[in-house]
C-alpha cells in the first residue's frame, strides 16, 4: 500500500504540534510513508530543518512535500505548493496574512484564495455549517481540478458523522476526497506533552483546557495497517494521486546576492580585487608583504570558487557607508580570520599580528556552508546602518532572519507546573532559588527535593514532560542583527512576518536555516564601546584640532599594559569585570597577544578544563613547556602548549583524534548547541575512544573533554578574541593618555559596561581628573571637557540630571545668554519649560551659583507659575522662611536621588568622621600595604554580589568605599551564615583574613569571616549594586 | 466645647492575616502585591529572617527555609475588614471603614462604659480575640489618630497641644501627605511636621495648593468622618414555646409568626432570603437542625410557609420541641424574572417552584441534575449535581456528546457477538492527569440483537468488553 500523509504540523506551529520536525521526517520513513507534507500553520518555519533531516539521513524514498494549513472560521484550508512557483505563491500569501495581523497571529479571509494561488492544490476540511456550500463553491471556482475534500477521521464522536458528511458533499459536488490525519505528534506517546501545549496556549491548567484538548492520542502517523482499517482504499489512492503532483524541493531555491554594489564596467570578482589591493596598499604602506600577498590570491581564489564576491561586495558597501558617516566599526568572529576583509577594512585584526585560519571562515571543503561576517557598530547609531540597508535595498529585499526562543530550564518548569496546578507562588519560589548550582541529571529532584505541594505522580510527570518540552520552539523573535539581503524578493524565498519592534518584520527562517540552504546573512550588532571610543576621539579632537582613527593608536605602547597589569581597567572594554580584573595581574599582558589570550582565557571553556593555571605557570616560566604528544606543537605552541582557543581544540580533534575537516566542524557546531540538543555525546565518545587508541593520556582527554564542554557555555574564538582584544587596548590607550575624555566619553554612552557612572567618576577622580558639577551657565547636554588650571576636567551634563527632559535642556542651552542666567526668574519665562524640569535641576544643586543653597532654590522654584503669564508678577513671596542647611549626608542623599551621582564627600568618609565606622577599618587605599593572612575588618557599601557559574560554591562582593573597592570572598557556609546581612544590607562590616595570590602579592582578597549590618540614617538601595549575575 | 475624641484602629497585617490561617507550627509567610513579584506584607518570622516590605519575591525566599506564599486578594481583605467593624459595632455607632482599618467616633461612647480607661480596655480585649495584629490611637481630629495608629503610636488624648506634641516627631513622611508634596518638603529641609507647620500657609498654599493645606487641616482641626458603615442585613429571631410540641406539624403555626416578621423584614429592604435555617431545641438532647433552601430568593410568608409545611412531612422529631430558632442567610437583591406574557413557555418561576418542592419534600441532597464537563472521559463527562449550586453550573461545559444519560454503575461484561454495531468506535485516551493508568477505551454504539436495545458497549486495551450505558 502507497501513502502519503498531507496534513502534518511540526512544532513550529507554536504550542500546538508536539514533535520535531526532524522526529516526523524519521518517523515517516519507518513508517514506510511515500509522502509526508509538512503543512504549519501560516508558516514555513518548520520545513528547513525537515528537509536537513531528510538530506542528511539519506531518506531517498520519502518525499518531502511542503505545504501550509489556514484556519478560516471553524474550518480549515490545507494548501500544498505543486513546484517552485506553488511555493512562492504560498510565500506571498503567508506574507500578506502576516502582515496584517500583529506578531504572531495573521487574518486571512476567503477571497485570499484566489487566482494568485494557480500552482497550489487546495484540501478542504468543511466545518458542517451553513456557508459550506458558499466555500465550497468559491473554492471549486479558484482551485479548478485543484481541490479534494479532506476527510479525517480521528474516532472521536463526531467523525463518523462528518465522514459520512463529507461523503455527500464530495458525491453531490462532484469533487474527489483525500484522507488525512491532522497530525500532531509523530508517535502517540506524544499525547501528554501535546496536552500540555494546548493547556499552556490557553494559560491555564490541564483540567481547564480539557473543552481543547483532543479526547485520544489518534493524531498521529498512522501505521499503513491502521490507515487501512480506518479509511477507504480509495480515500488513501487520492493522497498518492495529490502527492504526484507535487514536484517541488526545497534545495530548488536558489540565492541570488545582490548586484547593485557593482560599478558597470568590473564584473564582482575584478572588483573585489581592486578594493582589496586598494586597501591593502592603505594598510601597509610601506609595501605590502609577501606573506600577505599570497595570503590575499589564496583567499581570492577560494572567494571566487564559492562565488561569494557579491557578498563580500555587499557588507564592504555597508561598511564603507558607516565609515563615511564617521560610525565606528568592526567586524569580528570568524570574519577576522581573513586578510581580505581586513584589506577591505571590514575588520581590525592585523594578520601579520595573530595566526589566523581563514578556512574557519570559509573552506572550499565546506562548500555548502556559507560564510556570516558580523560587523559591530557604535551602539546609538546602529539604526542609521539598518535604515541604510531598508533603503539601499529595500523592505521587499531585505529582513531581519528569526530567532527561535525555545524552552530552557525555568521556562519549562514554570509553564509545566501551571499545567499540573502546582501554585504558581510556590513555583516561583522554587525557580528563584535555582541557580546554576543545579547542573546535574537531576536537577528535578534537586530543586523540588520538598515537592512543593506535588503528589509522586505530578512529580513523575512533571519530570517526563520537562525533559520532553525542553528545546522545544515557543514562539519567533527577531534576531539581534542578523540580515538578509537578496537580489530577488526575500517573500520569495520564505514568509516574512511582523517583528515586535514597530516597523520592523523578520522571517520564518533562523540562522541555522538560513546556512542549511546557503543563505546569506550578515549581522549588524552594537557595540557600546565603539560609541564611547568615537566619542572620545571626538573630545580629543575638538582639543587637539587633529582627527583621530584606531589605526593612529600606537600599538604596543608599554605604558598601557603596565597600567593593565595592575589590573587599573575600570571601563576597560572586556577586561574590567572582577574575574578579568584578578587575572590581569598574574598573567600581565605585554603585548597584543597576550590581551588575545587575556579576553579568552576567563571563560568556561579554559576553566572548566583546567587550563589556565597550567598556562600561567608555563608563561611565568615555573613549569617546563612540552607537548602531550610532538605533533601538537603547531597546535599548541603559541599558547605555552596549552590549548586556549576554541580553534585550537578544533584542531586538536583533526590531529590527535584523526577527525575529518567535516567532523571537526561538527564538534565546532555542536558545542555551540549541545546544551540545547545535547547530541554531541557521539562525537565526544569518538574523540575520546581515538586519542586513546592514539597514546594520549586519560588526565589529558579529560581536561579536553571538560574544556569542550566549557565551551559549550562560552567558547571563543581566537579571532574573535583577536577583535576584541584591539578594541580592549584601543580603550585601554585612552584611559592612560586621556582619561578625563575617556570617562566622559563613557558616561556618554551609557547604559553600557559595568559600571555606574558613580563608579566611573570615582575612578577618573582617583587617577587626578577634576570632575565638575551640573551648572546652569556652563554645562551642555552631553558630560563635556573644560580646562580647569590647564588640565582636561570633566563637566558634567544635563543629561545625567534625572527628570529632566532632553528638550527642555536645549531650550536652556539654546536660549541662555552669553553672560549666563543671573536668577531663577529669567527661567520662568523660558518657553516649554516644565516645572519638574527645574526642580530637577534645583535637585541637582545646578542653580547653585545663581541662587544659593540646594534648600532654597528648591523653594524658590516651586513658587515660580510657568507658563501662567497672568500670575507672573501677581505674587511676590513676603514671609520668609528659615530652612536648615543640609549636612554632608543629605547633601550625598539629594544628589544621589537627583543624579546617581555626588562629587561631595564619600558617606563612607562622612561615617569615619562621625564614628559610625570604626578607625580600625581598613580603607581600600590601605589594602596593598597589610600583609598576607592579616585579620582585618573593612566597611563599605555592598556595589556587586556574584555567584559565578564555575564557582558554585563561592559568592564574590565587592564593596566601596571613599578610596576603592574592595574584593571579598565568601565561602558556601560564611554565605548561608551571613545570609541576611548580605542579602538585604547595603552598608556592612566585614572582617576577615586577607590573602595574597602566592605567584604574585598585588592580588589579594579578603576571606570573610564574620559581617554584621552598619546603621546609618540611610535610605536602602541609596547606592545600586549588581547582585548575582 | 470640648473636642471630640476618634479613635482609629490600624490592622499593619490585615491582608496577610485574613488569607493564611493561625497554625500550629507557624512559618514564614508572604503576601504579595497584585501584578508584582514584590512583597506587600510579612509576617514576623519572616522580617526576622530579613524579609522587608518591596523585596522582590526571589530576594525572600534565598532568606527563607520554608515559606508560604499568596497573592494579595482585596475581597477576602475586604470581608475581615467588614467583620471587624462588625466586631467594633459595640463599641461606636459610627464606624468608618478606611483601606488599612476602621474609625470610630469614641466620644459619645465614654459614658457608657464609664469613662476613657474602661473604654479603651474593653475595645482591645475585643480586638485581641479576633486574632489580627491590631494598634489603636486617639485623638482630636479623625486624620490625626489614623496617622498616630499607622505609625504604631498607642496614643490616646483629645488635648489638641498633646496630640500636636507627639505629631511633631513624626517626619515628613509620616503624617499621611501626598508622597510627592512630602519628597519635594522635604528636599526643601522641611523634613517634619514641626518644621512644616512653623512655615508660613500662605506660601505654602501658593508652592503646593490648596490640597497640601486641606490636608494640615484636617491634622489639625476637622472631624469630617468619611462613609460610614453599615451593618449587612441580618434575620435572628427565636421563641421559646410555652407547651412543648410532640409533632412536627405543630410547629407550623410558630414559625409562620416569624416568616410574618421575615417577609416584613425583607420588604422594608426589597430583599429576598434563600435559605433559612431552623434549630429546633429539645430538652436534654442536641437540637434538630432543618435546612429550607429556596432555589431563588422569597421573601413573602406563604411561600416560606409551603416548604416549610412539606419539610416538616418528612421530620421526625426524636423529643419534643421546647424552643425555636429562625435565622435567613443569603440575602440579595430581588431579581425580576421577565417571564413569557403569552404563555406559551414553561416560565422559570415555576420550575423553580417546582424544585424547591422536591428539595423540601425529599431534601437536599436527594435532587440532583444531569451536568457534563469537559473531560472526555465518559465516567466523568456526565455528573449528578446540586440544583442549586449556580456557581458550579456556570461552569458547565455545552457541547454533550450522544452519550446515554444512564450509564452503568455496576461492570457488567457482554459478549460483543450479540450485538450489531452501528457507530464506529469513539476512542477515549486521557485522563493521564490524575491516574495512574492513563485511561484507554473505545465506545460504540449497537444494537442487541435479541432485544433491539439501543447499547453503549465500551472496549478497554486489554480487549475486555462490556456495558457502559443503556439509550433511551
Amino acid at each position: 500500500m502507497e501513502f502519503a500523509e498531507l496534513h502534518c504540523i511540526t512544532n513550529y506551529s507554536f504550542l500546538r504540534g508536539a514533535s520535531h520536525p526532524e522526529e516526523l521526517v524519521t518517523r515517516a520513513a519507518q513508517l514506510n510513508y511515500q509522502a509526508l507534507a509538512i503543512t504549519d500553520e501560516c508558516s514555513m518555519a518548520g520545513v528547513v530543518k525537515a528537509f536537513k533531516t531528510k538530506r542528511d539521513l539519506e531518506l531517498t524514498e520519502l518525499k518531502l512535500i511542503y505545504g501550509s494549513e489556514f484556519k478560516l472560521d471553524d474550518q480549515l484550508i490545507v494548501l500544498l505548493a505543486k513546484n517552485k512557483t506553488g511555493y512562492t505563491q504560498l510565500c506571498h500569501l503567508i506574507t500578506n496574512t502576516r502582515r496584517r495581523a500583529e506578531k504572531g497571529s495573521y487574518r486571512i479571509f476567503l477571497d485570499d484564495f484566489d487566482e494568485k494561488l494557480s500552482q497550489c492544490l487546495c484540501l478542504w476540511k468543511p466545518a458542517q455549517l451553513k456557508n459550506d456550500i458558499a466555500t465550497l463553491r468559491h473554492l471549486k471556482k479558484q482551485f479548478p481540478k485543484r481541490l479534494w475534500l479532506l476527510v479525517e477521521n480521528l474516532l472521536s464522536d463526531r467523525d463518523y458523522d462528518f465522514v459520512h458528511y463529507c461523503t455527500q458533499l464530495a458525491k453531490q459536488h462532484c469533487i474527489k476526497a483525500v484522507c488525512g490525519n491532522n497530525v500532531h505528534m509523530h508517535t502517540p506517546h506524544r499525547k501528554l506533552l501535546q496536552d500540555a501545549l494546548t493547556a499552556i496556549d490557553h494559560n491555564c491548567s490541564i483540567q481547564d483546557a480539557l473543552p481543547f484538548v483532543f479526547p485520544n492520542s489518534e493524531n498521529h502517523l498512522r501505521s499503513l495497517k491502521k490507515l487501512s482499517s480506518i479509511y477507504s482504499e480509495k480515500l488513501i489512492t487520492e493522497t498518492m494521486v495529490i502527492a504526484d503532483q507535487c514536484q517541488f524541493e526545497l534545495g530548488e531555491i536558489q540565492y541570488q546576492y545582490p548586484k547593485d554594489v557593482l560599478p558597470g564596467q568590473y564584473n564582482a570578482a575584478e572588483y573585489l580585487r581592486i578594493l582589496t589591493y586598494r586597501g591593502a596598499r592603505r594598510r601597509f604602506p610601506s609595501g605590502i608583504p609577501n606573506k600577505v600577498m599570497n595570503q590575499i590570491e589564496k583567499e581570492l581564489t577560494i572567494i571566487g570558487e564559492m562565488s561569494y564576491e557579491h557578498y563580500f561586495l555587499t557588507i564592504y558597501d555597508i561598511v564603507k557607508f558607516a565609515k563615511d558617516q564617521g560610525i565606528l566599526c568592526q567586524g569580528r568572529g570568524s570574519a577576522a580570520n581573513s586578510t581580505v576583509c581586513y584589506c577591505l577594512h571590514i575588520t581590525e585584526v592585523n594578520p601579520m599580528e595573530v595566526n589566523l585560519l581563514f578556512e574557519r571562515f570559509i573552506s572550499s571543503a565546506r562548500s555548502n556552508e556559507p560564510p556570516d561576517i558580523d560587523v559591530d557598530f557604535e551602539h546609538r547609531r546602529r539604526e542609521e546602518v539598518i535604515q541604510y540597508i531598508y533603503k539601499k535595498y529595500g523592505r521587499k529585499r531585505s529582513a531581519l532572519a528569526a530567532t527561535v526562543i525555545t524552552y530552557k530550564r525555568k521556562s519549562a518548569l514554570r509553564d509545566i507546573g501551571k499545567v499540573l496546578g502546582i501554585d504558581a507562588n510556590q513555583l516561583d519560589t522554587v525557580i528563584a532559588k535555582y541557580g546554576w548550582r543545579y547542573r546535574s541529571k537531576n536537577w528535578i529532584d534537586e530543586i523540588i527535593s520538598d515537592g512543593v505541594g506535588v503528589s509522586q505522580h505530578q512529580l513523575a510527570l512533571l519530570k517526563s514532560l520537562i525533559s520532553d518540552i525542553l528545546g522545544f520552539p515557543r514562539h519567533l523573535s527577531q534576531h539581534v542583527g542578523g540580515f538578509v539581503i537578496t537580489e530577488g524578493r526575500v517573500a520569495d524565498l520564505v514568509p516574512i512576518e511582523n517583528a515586535t519592534m514597530e516597523d520592523r518584520t523578520v522571517i520564518q527562517w533562523d540562522k541555522d536555516d538560513l546556512e542549511t540552504m546557503c543563505l546569506m546573512k550578515m549581522d549588524v550588532l552594537g557595540l557600546g564601546m565603539l560609541s564611547a571610543v568615537q566619542k572620545a576621539f571626538t573630545l580629543i579632537e575638538q582639543q587637539t584640532g587633529k582627527p583621530m582613527r584606531i589605526q593612529d593608536i600606537p600599538r604596543e605602547d608599554a605604558n598601557v599594559f603596565e597600567m593593565i597589569q595592575k589590573a587599573d581597567t575600570i571601563g576597560v572594554f572586556q577586561i574590567e569585570s572582577r574575574a578579568q580584573m584578578s587575572m590581569l595581574p598574574r598573567l600581565k599582558p605585554k603585548t597584543y597577544y597576550d590581551l588575545v589570550v587575556q579576553i579568552a582565557i576567563v571563560r568556561p571553556g579554559p576553566i572548566h578544563g583546567d587550563m589556565v593555571h597550567p598556562y600561567l605557570r608555563r608563561r611565568t616560566g615555573k613549569e617546563p613547556i612540552n607537548y602531550p604528544r610532538a605533533e601538537l606543537k603547531d597546535v599548541l605552541e603559541r599558547t605555552y602548549g596549552v590549548p586556549i582557543f576554541q580553534e585550537q581544540i578544533i584542531k586538536l580533534a583533526m590531529v590527535a583524534a584523526n577527525f575529518t575537516a567535516d567532523e571537526a566542524d561538527t564538534l565546532r557546531r555542536s558545542m555551540a548547541s549541545w546544551k540545547k540538543q545535547g547530541h554531541m555525546s557521539h562525537l565526544r565518545g569518538k574523540l575520546t575512544h581515538n586519542m586513546m587508541e592514539n597514546g594520549y593520556e586519560e588526565q589529558f582527554i579529560n581536561q579536553i573533554n571538560r574544556q569542550i564542554e566549557g565551551f559549550g557555555e562560552y567558547g571563543f574564538p581566537e579571532s574573535h578574541a583577536a577583535s576584541f582584544a584591539l578594541i580592549a587596548y584601543v580603550s585601554s590607550w585612552l584611559k592612560h593618555y586621556h582619561p578625563a575624555e575617556f570617562c566622559c566619553a563613557l558616561m556618554n554612552s551609557q547604559p553600557m559596561g559595568f559600571y555606574t557612572n558613580s563608579q566611573l567618576i570615582q575612578d577618573v577622580k582617583r587617577h587626578g581628573v577634576t570632575v565638575l558639577p551640573v551648572h546652569i551657565n556652563l554645562s551642555k547636554w552631553d558630560h563635556s571637557i573644560e580646562h580647569y588650571k590647564n588640565k582636561p576636567t570633566v563637566r558634567l551634563g544635563f543629561r545625567i540630571v534625572r527628570q529632566l527632559q532632553k528638550s527642555s535642556a536645549e531650550i536652556i542651552i539654546n536660549l541662555r545668554p552669553k553672560t549666563g542666567y543671573q536668577n531663577l526668574k529669567e527661567l520662568e519665562e523660558l518657553p516649554n519649560i516644565q516645572q519638574s524640569d527645574l526642580e530637577a535641576l534645583a535637585s541637582a544643586n545646578a542653580f547653585e551659583d545663581i541662587s544659593g543653597s540646594r534648600r532654597v532654590t528648591r523653594w524658590e522654584t516651586a513658587a515660580l507659575k510657568l507658563q501662567s503669564p497672568l500670575l507672573m508678577n501677581a505674587f511676590e513671596s513676603q514671609e520668609p522662611i528659615k530652612l536648615p542647611e543640609a549636612n554632608e549626608l543629605e547633601n550625598f542623599v539629594e544628589d544621589q536621588m537627583s543624579m546617581g551621582v555626588s562629587l561631595g564627600l564619600h558617606p563612607i568618609q562622612v561615617l569615619r568622621d562621625q564614628g559610625v565606622i570604626p578607625e580600625h577599618a581598613v580603607t581600600a587605599a590601605e589594602l596593598p600595604e597589610i600583609p598576607h593572612q592579616s585579620l582585618i575588618t573593612v566597611a563599605g557599601f555592598i556595589v556587586n554580589r556574584q555567584a559565578p557559574k564555575s564557582k558554585a560554591l563561592v559568592t564574590f562582593v565587592t564593596l566601596e568605599d571613599h578610596t576603592g573597592n574592595i574584593n571579598i570572598i565568601f565561602w558556601l557556609n560564611m554565605a548561608q551564615k551571613y545570609m541576611k546581612t548580605l542579602t538585604t544590607e547595603q552598608l556592612v562590616q566585614v572582617t576577615g583574613v586577607l590573602e595574597r595570590d602566592e605567584e604574585d602579592g598585588n592580588v589579594a582578597h579578603l576571606i570573610a569571616k564574620k559581617m554584621e549590618p552598619i546603621k546609618a540614617d540611610l535610605d536602602d538601595d541609596l547606592i545600586p549594586s549588581r547582585n548575582y549575575h | 466645647m470640648k473636642p471630640n475624641l476618634w479613635l482609629f484602629i490600624h490592622f499593619p497585617k490585615l491582608a496577610l492575616e485574613s488569607w493564611f490561617t493561625q497554625s500550629d507550627q507557624p512559618v514564614p509567610q508572604l503576601l504579595l502585591a497584585p501584578g508584582t513579584k514584590e512583597v506587600m506584607q510579612c509576617n514576623s518570622l519572616a522580617s526576622q529572617a530579613g524579609v522587608k516590605v518591596g523585596m522582590k519575591v526571589s530576594t525572600a525566599t534565598c532568606l527563607l527555609q520554608q515559606v508560604e506564599i499568596a497573592n494579595f486578594d482585596p475581597q477576602t481583605e475586604k470581608e475581615a475588614l467588614e467583620r471587624l467593624a462588625i466586631l467594633c459595632y459595640r463599641f461606636s455607632a459610627q464606624i468608618s471603614v478606611d483601606e488599612s482599618g476602621l474609625l470610630l467616633e469614641a466620644g459619645s461612647m465614654l459614658k457608657l462604659f464609664r469613662g476613657i480607661r474602661n473604654y479603651w480596655h474593653a475595645l482591645h480585649k475585643a480586638l485581641a480575640k479576633s486574632g489580627y495584629s491590631f494598634v489603636c490611637s486617639a485623638a482630636h481630629t479623625p486624620v490625626a489618630a489614623k496617622v498616630l495608629a499607622q505609625n504604631e503610636i498607642e496614643f490616646c488624648s483629645r488635648n489638641p497641644v498633646r496630640v500636636r506634641d507627639i505629631l511633631d516627631q513624626l517626619s515628613i513622611f509620616q503624617i499621611g501627605l501626598n508622597p510627592k508634596h512630602a519628597a519635594r518638603l522635604d528636599a526643601m529641609g522641611l523634613s517634619n511636621y514641626k518644621l512644616l507647620r512653623a512655615a508660613p500657609k500662605k506660601e505654602l498654599g501658593y508652592r503646593f495648593g490648596r490640597e497640601l493645606l486641606q490636608q494640615l487641616l484636617d491634622l489639625e482641626n476637622s472631624d469630617h468622618q468619611g462613609n460610614s458603615f453599615e451593618l449587612p442585613p441580618r434575620f435572628f429571631q427565636s421563641i421559646h414555646l410555652l407547651h412543648e410540641v410532640e409533632l412536627a406539624q405543630g410547629l407550623i403555626f410558630p414559625i409562620s409568626r416569624i416568616l410574618q416578621t421575615l417577609e416584613q423584614y425583607l420588604l422594608a429592604r426589597q430583599l429576598v432570603s434563600e435559605s433559612l435555617f431552623i434549630k429546633l431545641e429539645h430538652r436534654e438532647i442536641s437540637p434538630t437542625m432543618l435546612h429550607i433552601q429556596a432555589v431563588q430568593g422569597l421573601k413573602y410568608q406563604k411561600d416560606w410557609q409551603h416548604l416549610l409545611a412539606i419539610r416538616l412531612e418528612q421530620t421526625q422529631l426524636p423529643k419534643p420541641v421546647i424552643g425555636i430558632r429562625v435565622r435567613a442567610h443569603r440575602f440579595s437583591k430581588e431579581q425580576h424574572q421577565s417571564g413569557d406574557l403569552l404563555g406559551y413557555q414553561f416560565p422559570q418561576e415555576d420550575s423553580d417552584r417546582l424544585l424547591a418542592f422536591l428539595i423540601a419534600r425529599l431534601g437536599h441532597d436527594k435532587v440532583k441534575r444531569p451536568f457534563t464537563t469537559a473531560d472526555p472521559r465518559p465516567e466523568r463527562a456526565g455528573l449528578l449535581v446540586s440544583p442549586t449550586n449556580q456557581e458550579e453550573l456556570d461552569t458547565e461545559f455545552p457541547n454533550a456528546k450522544k452519550h446515554p444519560i444512564f450509564r452503568l454503575e455496576r461492570i457488567r461484561e457482554i459478549q460483543p457477538e450479540h450485538y450489531d454495531i452501528k457507530v464506529e468506535p469513539e476512542r477515549i485516551v486521557s485522563g493521564w492527569w490524575d491516574e495512574n493508568r492513563i485511561y484507554r477505551a473505545d465506545y460504540f454504539i449497537a444494537q442487541h440483537k435479541h432485544t433491539g436495545q439501543w447499547h453503549w458497549l465500551s472496549r478497554n486495551d486489554t480487549g475486555f468488553w462490556r456495558l457502559a450505558g443503556v439509550f433511551a
